[in-house]
C-alpha cells in the first residue's frame, strides 16, 4: 500500500451503522425487530464476509465504520441473538420451500438458490465463526488494522435540539464513549455525530471525552468564519483542536443520487418487490406477522428494470454493472484530484465519503460487493489509496483552524428534518424530563440499592426518548405509531420511576421487570446527568 | 396500507380511515371505489413526504422499512393508556433554532399566576417579544431591535422567522395590558447561523475555484443585503394533531 503523503488522492470511506434500541421480550414476534435482523443478515455479515475476502486475497484494506452504542448493546444482547437466530431458521426454512416452488422457473430458482446460500451461510457464520456476537468480528479487523472503529452519541439524540441543555450533550457522549468500551474493549478516537448534527460548542464536549475527530456536512464546514483554503478536501480543526472532516458531495451523490446514483441502476435488485406481498397470504403466512399483515421477507426476485413490467434479477448481469460502477467512481475521483491539484499540492485530496452502513446489502443489495470491488481496485490504484480520519490526523497532525456553522445532513441542511409540525410536540416533553433527572441528581448525589437502580433507570429511559430516530420517523411517515408509542413510552416510565422516587416507593417487580426490558447501557451512573 | 389490507376491513372501519386521510366519500361510491381513494391519498401523501426529504434522510429511513405499510399500528398492548398531558401548567420559554432563520418558540404560563395577574389587572394580552442582541450574552442594553407576535392563550409554540443571519436572538413572553407589560419569562439566547460562504472581499481565484469544486456556489452577497424583513411569515401550528 502506498504511504499517505505519496498518494495523489486519498479515499475515506466511512461507513455509519445505526439502529435504533428495539427489544420487545414481551411479544412472541415484533415488527420492528426486524431492522436489526435484516441490518444483521444483508449488511453486518455480507460485510464481515467481504473483509474476510479481502484478507484471504492479501488486500490490505482501511475502513471506518461507525457503530451507534444502540446497535451495539443490541448486537451483544443474548436475547436478541436468540431472536436473531429463529429469524434465521424461519428464512433457512422459507428458503428450501423457495427452491421447490421455483424449480420450473429458472431465473426465480437462481435467486432462491441465492437467498438459500445466503441464509445458510449467515447460519453458520453467526453460530460457528462469531459465537453469536458479529462485534467481535469487527474488532478483529480493528485489530489487524484494516478497520477504524468509533462510536456516536448514546442513542443518537439529535444533539442541536438539546444544546440548551449541556447535561444531555455529555450524557450522551459520555454513556456512548462507556457503551464502546464495554463493547469493544478500547477507547473510541472518534465520534459520528448523530444526523451530522453539529452546533457551535459541540467541539468542548468532545475534547472532554477525548474524542478526537468528526464527521461534519460539507457546509457545516464551508460556511465556517474562514473559509476553508483546501475546501472539503481536507479536514479542518476547530479552536479545541478537534478534527473535522467534511463530507465530499460529488462522491456521496455518485451512490445516493436517486436518479443518476448507482443504485437506482435498472440491473440492480429492486427493493420493494417482495414474496411477502406477492405471494398468497397461505404461503407467505409463517413468514410474515400475525394476523396476515405483510411484510417485507426478503425474498425479492426482481430487478429494478425502470418501469412497471418488472423483468427478473440476473445476479450476473448486476455483478458486471458492479465494476462499471467501480470504474466510473474512481474515474470520478481521480478526475475531481485533477482539478483540485490546480489549487493545491502540499497534500493529497482527501475524500472524506460517509454513508448509512445499511444502504450497503440492505437497500442496495449490491452494496457489499461494490465495496468489495472497490477496496480492490484502489488497492491496486496507483493515484489514490486508502485512509482513515485518524490515518490523517496521524500524518497531518495541524489543520486550518476554523469556527465551524450549525449544520446537519438532513433535508436543507440544519434541524427540519426532527423539527416540524409532525413531530414538534416531543420537544416539551422531552425537556421536562431532562429538567427532572437533572432535578434527581441533585436531590439523591449519592445513593444505592434500590433508589440507585431506579435513578440508574430514569436516565436510560430518558437517553432512549432522545433518539433522532422517533422524530424522523414521524416526518418520513413509516410506522409512525410505533415512533409515537416509543416516546410515550420512555417519557411515561421515567414519570413514573419519578414519582415513585418522590414518594418513596419504588415498585421493585415493576422496575425490574423494565430494567430487563430496556437493558442497555448496564454500567450506567445516573449521575451522568449531573448539572454542569 | 396496501389495498388488499385494506379490503380486509370492515365498512365502518374503510369509512372512518377515509374520513382520517381526508377522502370525501360520494354517496354512489361503493366500497372499492372508496377503498381506491385512499389508495391514492396515501401514495400521494407518500410521494410528498418523500419529496421533501433529501438524500441522505431518505436512505436512513429506508431502513425502517419493513412493511410498506406507513401507518400501520398493530395496536402492541401497552401495560398503561399512554396520555401526556398537554402542558405541565408552569412558566417556561424555551428557543429552538430550526434552520439559519427559523426559530421554534414553546412557552407556558401557570394557571394560577395568570389568573392573579388578570385580577390585578384585568384583561391581559400575551405577547411574545422576539429580541435581537448585539451578542450571544443578554442584557438589556445589548437588544439591538425587537418585535412582537400576539398569540392566543391557549397557543403553546409557534415558529418564527428571524430576521438576520449571524445574530443573537432570545424570546420573552410577556402580559400587557394597556399600560403595563409583566415579562413572565425569557428565553435562551440562539444565533442564527450563515447560510452561505463566507467570501472575503480579497478572496483570491483559488478560493472561488476550492469552493466551487467543493460543491459551492459562488453568490454576490451585496445582492442578499436587501432580503432581511424584520416581520413574521404567518405559520400558524395551531389545530395540528400531536
Amino acid at each position: 500500500m502506498k504511504a499517505i503523503q505519496d498518494s495523489k488522492g486519498l479515499l475515506s470511506f466511512i461507513l455509519h451503522a445505526h439502529l435504533p434500541f428495539v427489544r420487545h421480550p414481551e411479544y412472541e414476534k415484533f415488527l420492528e425487530e426486524k431492522w436489526l435482523f435484516e441490518a444483521i443478515s444483508e449488511t453486518y455479515l455480507p460485510l464481515l464476509r467481504t473483509f474476510k475476502k479481502l484478507e484471504n486475497d492479501g488486500i490490505d484494506f482501511k475502513l471506518t465504520i461507525s457503530f451507534s452504542p444502540t446497535l451495539t448493546e443490541m448486537l451483544v444482547d443474548p436475547f436478541l441473538q436468540d431472536r436473531y437466530l429463529d429469524h434465521l431458521k424461519s428464512l433457512i426454512e422459507l428458503s428450501e420451500k423457495e427452491l421447490i416452488r421455483t424449480k420450473d422457473s429458472p431465473e426465480e430458482f437462481v435467486m432462491a438458490t441465492l437467498y438459500h446460500d445466503l441464509y445458510k451461510t449467515n447460519y453458520e457464520d453467526y453460530t460457528e465463526i462469531y459465537n453469536k456476537d458479529i462485534t467481535q468480528g469487527f474488532k478483529y479487523y480493528f485489530n489487524k488494522g484494516n478497520l477504524l472503529l468509533i462510536t456516536s452519541a448514546a442513542t443518537h439524540a439529535f444533539l442541536p435540539h438539546f444544546s440548551n441543555y449541556p447535561e444531555v450533550i455529555r450524557a450522551q457522549i459520555i454513556t456512548a464513549v462507556d457503551s464502546f468500551r464495554r463493547v469493544f474493549s478500547i477507547r473510541p478516537e472518534g465520534i459520528w455525530l448523530p444526523e451530522c448534527g453539529y452546533f457551535p460548542g459541540l467541539e468542548s464536549f468532545l475534547k472532554e471525552a477525548d474524542l478526537k475527530f468528526f464527521i461534519s456536512s460539507a457546509h457545516g464546514v464551508m460556511y465556517a468564519d474562514d473559509i476553508p483554503e483546501k475546501g472539503v478536501f481536507a479536514p479542518v480543526q476547530c479552536k479545541n483542536g478537534v478534527t473535522v472532516f467534511p463530507r465530499e458531495k460529488e462522491s456521496c451523490k455518485d451512490i445516493w443520487s436517486p436518479v443518476d446514483g448507482y443504485p437506482g441502476d435498472i440491473v440492480y435488485r429492486e427493493f420493494y418487490r417482495d414474496i411477502g406481498f406477492d405471494l398468497p397470504i397461505e404461503y407467505v403466512r409463517p413468514y410474515i406477522q400475525p394476523d396476515d399483515v405483510r411484510v417485507n421477507t426478503g425474498f425479492k426476485y426482481y430487478a429494478i428494470s425502470g418501469s412497471e413490467e418488472k423483468n427478473y434479477y440476473k445476479p450476473k448481469t448486476a455483478e458486471k454493472k458492479i465494476d462499471e460502477h467501480v470504474g466510473n467512481f474512481l474515474y470520478n475521483r481521480e478526475n475531481m484530484i485533477k482539478k483540485v491539484e490546480t489549487i493545491f499540492t502540499d497534500r493529497p485530496v482527501l475524500f472524506t465519503c460517509p454513508y448509512d452502513a445499511e444502504l450497503f446489502g440492505h437497500w442496495w443489495f449490491e452494496g457489499p460487493k461494490f465495496i468489495e470491488k472497490l477496496l480492490v481496485a484502489v488497492d491496486k490504484s496507483e493515484n489514490i489509496t486508502f485512509c482513515t480520519p485518524m490515518d490523517y490526523i496521524n500524518t497531518f497532525p495541524e489543520n486550518q483552524s476554523v469556527n465551524l456553522n450549525y449544520s446537519s445532513w438532513g433535508d436543507e441542511g440544519y434541524g427540519q428534518v426532527w423539527l416540524d409540525g409532525s413531530n414538534d410536540w416531543i420537544y416539551r416533553h422531552l425537556f421536562k424530563i431532562i429538567e427532572m433527572m437533572i432535578e434527581l441528581t441533585e436531590r439523591y448525589p449519592d445513593v444505592t440499592g434500590l433508589k440507585r437502580r431506579a435513578l440508574d433507570q430514569a436516565a436510560r429511559e430518558v437517553l432512549l426518548a432522545l433518539a433522532s430516530d422517533w422524530p424522523l420517523i414521524m416526518k418520513s411517515g413509516t410506522t409512525v405509531p410505533y415512533a409515537i408509542k416509543r416516546v410515550k413510552t420512555h417519557i411515561l416510565n421515567f414519570h413514573k420511576i419519578y414519582d415513585s422516587l418522590c414518594e418513596n416507593l419504588v415498585k421493585t417487580e415493576w422496575l425490574t421487570k423494565l430494567e430487563k426490558k430496556n437493558n442497555l447501557f448496564k454500567d450506567i451512573n445516573y449521575l451522568v446527568f449531573q448539572k454542569i | 396500507m396496501t389495498k388488499e389490507r385494506l379490503e380486509l376491513l370492515s365498512d365502518d372501519v374503510i369509512k372512518s380511515l377515509a374520513k382520517k386521510v381526508g377522502v370525501r366519500i360520494k354517496l354512489d361510491w361503493d366500497r372499492c371505489q372508496i377503498i381506491n381513494s385512499i389508495i391514492d391519498v396515501m401514495d400521494e401523501d407518500r410521494e410528498e413526504k418523500e419529496s421533501l426529504l433529501n438524500l441522505a434522510v431518505s436512505i436512513e429511513s429506508k431502513k425502517y422499512a419493513v412493511t410498506i405499510d406507513e401507518e400501520l399500528d398493530l395496536s402492541y398492548d401497552f401495560d398503561e393508556e399512554m396520555v401526556l398531558p398537554d402542558r405541565y401548567n408552569e412558566n417556561m420559554v424555551k428557543f429552538l433554532l430550526r434552520d439559519n432563520t427559523w426559530g421554534f418558540i414553546l412557552w407556558d404560563i401557570n394557571d394560577a399566576q395568570y389568573q392573579n395577574y388578570v385580577n390585578q389587572f384585568g384583561e391581559l394580552n400575551i405577547i411574545l417579544r422576539v429580541n435581537e442582541l448585539k451578542n450571544g450574552i443578554f442584557s438589556k442594553e445589548s437588544i439591538i431591535d425587537f418585535f412582537d407576535i400576539e398569540v392566543e392563550k391557549k397557543e403553546r409554540r409557534r415558529y418564527v422567522n428571524l430576521p438576520h443571519e449571524e445574530s443573537y436572538y432570545f424570546v420573552e413572553v410577556i402580559l400587557s395590558t394597556e399600560f403595563k407589560e409583566i415579562t413572565i419569562n425569557r428565553s435562551n439566547v440562539v444565533k442564527t447561523s450563515r447560510d452561505h460562504v463566507n467570501y472575503a472581499l480579497n478572496d483570491n481565484g483559488k478560493i472561488k475555484s476550492i469552493v466551487e469544486l467543493s460543491g459551492f456556489e459562488f453568490k454576490d452577497l451585496s445582492k442578499r443585503r436587501g432580503r432581511n424583513f424584520n416581520r413574521i411569515l404567518p405559520f400558524d401550528t395551531i389545530g395540528e394533531d400531536e
